[in-house]
């Protein structure tokens, strides 16, 4: 229950914590033309610059479209994400745990892109009597294909491809040699997941896409790992698949 | 003087019982009683039994008088008075001295478990039962009787016992058959501390023991015996003489009991009404002490008390008791089998053998007295005492009342042709026993007091317990010395044997701790000794199962068994019987 | 619309997946606390009372088993042969089980009215006593005297309460099968004070007989200590001995019948005072008791039929005897007998078939330097092995009457005596595990552990030949596993946390 306020706070403070990255070379500040605006009729000299001005406009157009094709989406999102193997109810109380993810995906062609997020998750608990905890971090480098709904400010996506993930997992209290699980430090997985964004922050909201945006992104995903047996230094504590699906929330910013 | 034990009866040697002993008994009492007759011609009564109705005194004896129908016995008529002053050539001395008492001190055994023919029956009284060991497989069972039983009887020679139960009053009689025990209970009116059974089988007595009765117990019934005729199984109070002190049986099963009042015969099949009491002592009055003996057939009693020079006979039929004088007082009774008693004289330096049965025109007539009486003289020795086989082939005379850590002499006396010869004895007597077959005599010698002075090997002796053995035929003497004060003693009814047992718990300054049994072999006159777990209580004999039993002290009971015939098996112990009653 | 579908196809998802994830076993949430390990052919079995379940591991291939138990063990118990596993739980009910190569199988379950603290089992493993044994077994009210004779063939429970004269059984020995009093019985003895219940496991529902050791008035405290069923006499006879009491209780069967336990009749044997071990052998004269007094100090030679007693004094102190069969140099078989005494300085070897006859002669004392403690015989040999001091090990030599000292470099913390007498395992105060073979006295060592204190305890497991060093441990259970002969530090394998093997898959 505390995680899902948790949650739910976060969700209500993205806003605020969404940071905006800095500005790529190539894309102008969109306050500039309306403050060049209310200058241009106050100065005399001026009357010559009005029609540069709309030439300024109308020149700038065709370079913006050409920036549309280097669309960058970055975006940070919180969830759950659910253990289908109930071998992880000896790690902790709930197979439910929270993960975040940070993603980068760039446009490369069309509606297809190239992702590459970090995600982090963990889970706390205890067994017999002693803490154990759980912690999966991975790297996912996915193919996203994106679809986009001018009219409606909303894009759905896909993303597909594989995972690398670091498995940490602790069971027990004293830190004997033995019950720290150990791993190969890395292993592969794979990924596949839909989301839908909503862009209400943009000027072009209504006529065009492509321009600066900030939105809300939901996703639900499943993430399977490719396992083999887990070996010990003592402790075989039998197969443990930690695949499963999960879904988040998070902010996403476009460039 | 010496009192018989118990588990050998008088005088009921198997021929008493044969018809011809019968018709001999019978004829006897008829000649009795024309005797009895002829001497009472002139009374004119003619007494068969015991005293009866009359109506006038010339109707009872001389020595009764006829009190409202019954002759009540008064006391013998006053003597004739002596004609003239006594010739000095009376040999008899004016005022012989009162002879010292002496006092036989019994080592016999007393008290022991009854014997059956395969069971040895020993009373529990902490566990108010009775054990049965058998003699065999030594397997023990226990048969919850009254309180406190005290005394256990073998009923002939059957498995069969009879028990008192002290504490509670009661008799039991247990029959043993088929691994089964049958229990009979008879409860008794009054209190009763001691039983005897007779040898034929056919009733118990119980009666109350002064002697024997602790402080405090209820002394009532002093003159009451509870006879259970075993056979009908019924029990009925009998009124007695003052004060029982010994029963014995009369070949037809009639019980005499020894009185103080003199002797009560409880017959057979008594009439209503106190026991008729025969009177022992010629006096009323006279409530001494006195030593009674019994005639081998029970037909005639004798007895003797201290400062009357002689000795009283009295026909158990005829109910007069007779003084015969024998001039000096006699020191000690006892019964010669072919119907005489050996009376001791010491002070007259002589003992006389005296029939049981004399004619009262005998006894008056000195001349004819002592040609009856049988006198051997002692040559000098001081004997005053006197243990005679149950054959009667030999007596053996010693004395009790030398000091005690002095060797004496005692004598062997053969009673039929009066032969006496004396032999030396290394301590001082006393109490002696002989065996039943008349071959040995067992000597019980006491010690000197304290511990021997060193230096002096003839001293060990005089400060040591001990007793003799003494081969009757050629007066040889065996000196065992023992480490505790011997005692128990019994002897094998079939074969030549006895034992005793030394125990140092009799003694309370013993200084070692002694438990042991001692086995005579009264033929070769040696002595084999085993020693004990605990403390020996009885010795007995189970001749069916050739083996003596000791009993011991133990908490739980312990009893072992040694072999009659093989001195060298290993002693057989079997401890803890009474706790074989809690096994439930 | 269809973003609300979507939201709500969401959450339904979510909440399905939620429900998926709702249950977790309840005994992830408990401690396991795990009771002291039995040690059976092949496997060491933990019982995990929090759990509650069996914890079992094969130490030959390290396989581990986790099987969930209906309820709470209260008392676990291995059986002589060490093939079965006897629980009793909380409900009360126990659990028969068999252990085979794969692990403790279920065999029956039983349910109890009584709790019971202490177990009997027959000697040949068909039947069982459950007593109370003393102590409190969490019940409001309790029936110490209460007892339930288990037939583990048949699973079948019958409890009954003995009769009780003050006092509740304290022990129960069971006696092998046998024909007494003309029918098979196997006598059970439950001891107390003052007295001796005896019922037959094969009659369970017969009533029992009592056999009083003291006289109804006796306060004394004669509490029987030591049963032994031999033969004597014409049958079979049971010896008792009783602290308090200075007679040996021989206890003899004439008659009985089948259904109905026979009752005894009782001599007791004098042993002098106040034996304090006792054997009864069959030498050449016949069947003999022979009792040790620490008061003579001596051993007493009776005689059960005719309480025949000899009392042989010895030199040095004895308490304890311990008869073994040696040969002799004529070739038969003879009987002797080891006395010792802990804290004696010696042990004495006596030649039981000589000594009634020859008493002292019949004694060899043999002195030992230090004092002796924890004399232990070796199965299968003329052999036993002694402890004298802290670090020293004796070998002691039956035949040659030698005794060989054994130096270790540290105190010995615990000493193991294989089954089949072969070897002997210790393992000392600094932290090293040693295996000595008996027979060439050749010893091999390895260091078990960094840290020497964490050895709690030393298991041996004859059929999987390998040693187990239980370590002291907080969490999960540790463990050392080493191969019972030619230890080295490459065999040894180590599992920290044992009991989570498998965690996964409960």
């Amino acid at each position: 229950m505390s995680r899902s306020m948790i949650l739910l706070a976060l969700l209500l403070a993205a806003p605020a914590l969404g940071q905006t990255p800095e500005a790529p070379a190539g894309a102008q500040t969109p306050d500039a033309p309306a403050e060049a605006a209310p200058e241009a009729p106050a100065a005399p000299a001026p009357e010559a610059s009005a029609e540069p001005a709309t030439e300024a406009v109308e020149t700038a157009a065709p370079a913006r479209r050409r920036g549309r094709d280097d669309t960058v989406h970055i975006a940070m999102r919180w969830g759950m994400r659910l253990h289908l193997d109930p071998a992880f109810d000896a790690v902790a109380d709930d197979r439910n745990h929270l993960a975040i993810e940070i993603a980068v995906d760039v446009r490369l062609w069309h509606r297809l892109a190239l992702g590459l997020s970090f995600t982090g998750s963990g889970a706390q608990g205890e067994l017999y009597g002693h803490d154990t905890a759980w912690q999966d971090n991975s790297l996912f480098l996915a193919a996203v294909y994106r679809h986009r709904f001018p009219g409606l400010g909303l894009a759905t996506y896909g993303r597909l491809g594989p995972t690398v993930h670091w498995y940490d997992l602790t069971l027990g209290g004293d830190l004997g040699p033995g019950e720290q699980i150990e791993r190969d430090p890395w292993q592969f997985g794979a990924r596949a997941a839909i989301g839908l964004e909503f862009w209400p922050i943009s000027p072009d909201y209504i006529r065009r896409m492509g321009a600066f945006g900030f939105g809300v992104v939901l996703e639900g995903y499943y993430d399977q790992a490719f396992v083999g047996d887990w070996t010990d230094g003592g402790v075989d504590p039998g197969p443990f698949d930690p695949s499963g699906p999960g879904w988040s929330l998070g902010v996403i910013s476009r460039f | 003087m010496r009192q018989p034990a118990p588990a050998r009866s008088l005088a009921l040697s198997p021929a008493a019982l044969s018809p011809a002993a019968l018709s001999l008994a019978a004829l006897s009492l008829a000649a009795l009683s024309l005797t009895a007759c002829a001497a009472d011609s002139e009374s004119g009564a003619e007494p068969e039994q015991f005293r009866g109705m009359c109506t006038v005194d010339a109707d009872c004896p001389e020595t009764d008088v006829c009190f409202d129908g019954q002759c009540i016995f008064q006391g013998a008529p006053p003597e004739p008075e002596p004609e003239g002053p006594a010739e000095p050539a009376d040999p008899d001395p004016p005022e012989p001295e009162p002879p010292a008492p002496e006092i036989e001190d019994t080592f016999a055994a007393f008290g022991e478990p009854a014997a059956g023919r395969r069971f040895v029956w020993v009373v529990s009284p902490s566990t108010d039962a009775v054990a049965r060991i058998d003699g065999e497989t030594r397997a023990i069972g226990l048969i919850e009787v009254g309180d406190e039983p005290s005394v256990v009887r073998a009923v002939g020679g059957a498995d069969e016992v009879v028990v008192l139960a002290r504490g509670s009053d009661e008799l039991f009689r247990i029959r043993h058959a088929d691994g089964v025990d049958t229990v009979t209970r008879f409860a008794v009116p009054f209190h009763v501390n001691a039983l005897t059974v007779d040898p034929a089988g056919a009733r118990a007595l119980a009666w109350f023991d002064l002697a024997a009765a602790r402080p405090g117990e209820d002394a009532s019934a002093l003159q009451q015996v509870a006879v259970l005729d075993l056979a009908a199984d019924t029990l009925e109070t009998v009124v007695v003489g003052y004060r029982p002190t010994r029963i014995e049986f009369a070949p037809d099963g009639a019980a005499l009991v020894v009185t103080e009042d003199g002797l009560s015969v409880i017959a057979r099949e008594a009439a209503p009404g106190p026991a008729p009491i025969v009177p022992l002592a010629p006096d009323l009055g006279d409530f001494g002490a006195r030593e009674v003996i019994l005639g081998p057939d029970a037909r005639h009693a004798a007895s003797r008390a201290e400062g009357e020079a002689g000795v009283t006979i009295v026909d158990l039929f005829e109910g007069v008791p007779r003084f015969v004088p024998l001039g000096a007082i006699p020191t000690d009774l006892d019964r010669l089998p072919d119907g005489r008693m050996l009376a001791m004289l010491p002070t007259a330096d002589r003992l006389a053998i005296v029939p049981f049965e004399l004619d009262p025109a005998v006894i008056d007539d000195p001349d004819a007295l002592a040609a009856a009486i049988t006198t051997v003289p002692l040559r000098g020795v001081y004997l005053g005492a006197a243990a005679v086989g149950e054959d009667g082939r030999r007596a053996f005379l010693y004395t009790t009342t030398d000091p005690l850590n002095g060797p004496g002499v005692a004598g062997l006396l053969a009673p039929e042709t009066g032969a006496l010869v004396f032999t030396p004895l290394r301590k001082a007597a006393r109490g002696a026993e002989v065996d039943p077959s008349g071959r040995v005599a067992v000597v019980l010698h006491g010690r000197a007091a304290g511990p021997p002075p060193a230096g002096d090997p003839s001293a060990l002796v005089r400060h040591s317990h001990g007793y003799s053995v003494v081969d009757l035929d050629t007066a040889f003497v065996k000196l065992e010395t023992t480490p505790a004060e011997p005692s128990g003693l019994v002897f094998a009814p079939d074969r030549a044997a006895a034992f005793l047992r030394l125990s140092s718990a009799d003694d309370p300054q013993a200084t070692s701790r002694v438990a042991a049994v001692q086995r005579i072999d009264l033929r070769g006159l040696s002595v084999r000794t085993w020693a004990v777990g605990s403390p020996p209580e009885i010795v007995g004999v189970l001749p069916a199962l050739e083996r003596a039993f000791v009993t011991q002290t133990h908490p739980t009971g312990r009893i072992s068994f040694l072999r009659l015939d093989d001195p060298e098996a290993p002693i057989e112990t079997v401890t803890g019987y009474a706790l074989n009653g809690r096994i439930e | 619309m269809t973003r609300a579908l979507r939201a709500s196809a969401a959450l339904a998802l979510w909440a399905a997946l939620c429900a998926l994830a709702c249950d977790r076993p309840p005994g992830f949430d408990r401690p396991l606390d795990a009771a002291e390990p039995l040690v059976l052919d092949r496997h060491v079995v933990w019982p995990l009372v929090g759990q509650p379940a069996l914890f079992t591991l094969d130490p030959a291939t390290m396989a581990t088993r986790f099987d969930p138990l209906p309820a709470r063990p209260v008392l676990s118990a291995v059986s002589p042969d060490r093939g079965g596993l006897l629980v009793l739980d909380d409900r009360p009910a126990l659990s028969w089980f068999r252990v085979d190569a794969a692990g403790p199988e279920a065999v029956f379950e039983a349910e109890l009215t009584g709790r019971y603290g202490r177990i009997a089992f027959a000697p040949d493993q068909r039947r069982a006593v459950l007593f109370h044994g003393g102590g409190s077994a969490g019940a409001v009210l309790q029936n110490p005297n209460q007892v339930a004779i288990v037939d583990l063939e048949a699973g079948r429970v019958v409890e009954r309460t003995l009769r009780s004269f003050g006092d509740v059984p304290r022990a129960i020995v069971v006696s092998a099968e046998a024909a007494i009093a003309g029918s098979p019985r196997q006598l059970a003895w439950a001891l107390s004070d003052r007295y001796l219940a005896l019922f037959d496991l094969a009659a369970p529902e017969a009533e029992e007989v009592i056999v009083h050791l003291t006289l109804a008035g006796d306060t004394r405290s004669v509490a029987p200590t030591e049963v032994t069923l031999a033969e004597a006499g014409d049958g079979l006879a049971a010896f008792v001995r009783a602290s308090g009491a200075d007679d040996i209780f021989a206890l003899g069967f004439t008659d009985g019948q089948p259904g109905v336990v026979p009752r005894p009749y009782l001599n007791q044997l004098p042993a002098g005072q106040r034996p304090s071990d006792f054997a009864v052998v069959e030498v050449e004269a016949g069947p003999r008791v022979f009792a040790v007094e620490p008061a003579l100090p001596g051993v007493s030679v009776i005689e059960p039929t005719t309480a025949g007693r000899v009392a042989v004094t010895s030199d040095l102190p004895v308490s304890e005897i311990l008869p073994f069969e040696a040969p002799r140099e004529d070739g038969s078989t003879g009987h002797f007998a080891l006395l010792w005494q802990t804290g004696a300085a010696g042990v004495v070897f006596a030649d039981l078939d000589a000594l009634e006859e020859h008493r002292g002669r019949a004694l060899t004392p043999l002195v030992i330097g230090g004092a002796l403690t924890h004399v232990r015989p070796i199965p299968g040999r003329r052999a036993a092995v002694a402890r004298s001091g802290p670090s020293r090990v004796v070998m002691l030599d039956f035949d040659a009457r030698t005794a060989t000292p054994l130096d270790a470099d540290s105190p010995i913390q615990s000493l193991i005596v294989a089954p089949e007498g072969d070897a002997i395992f210790l393992h000392t105060e600094l932290g090293s595990l040693a295996a000595l073979a008996t027979d060439t006295l050749i010893a091999s060592t390895v260091p078990l552990t960094d840290a020497p204190a964490d050895v709690e305890r030393l298991l041996h497991v004859p059929g999987a030949r390998r040693l187990v060093a239980v370590l002291y441990d907080e969490a999960h259970g540790r463990v050392v596993v080493s191969p019972d002969a030619e230890l080295s530090p490459e065999a040894l394998r180590r599992r920290d946390g044992l009991f989570l093997d498998g965690v996964f898959d409960r």
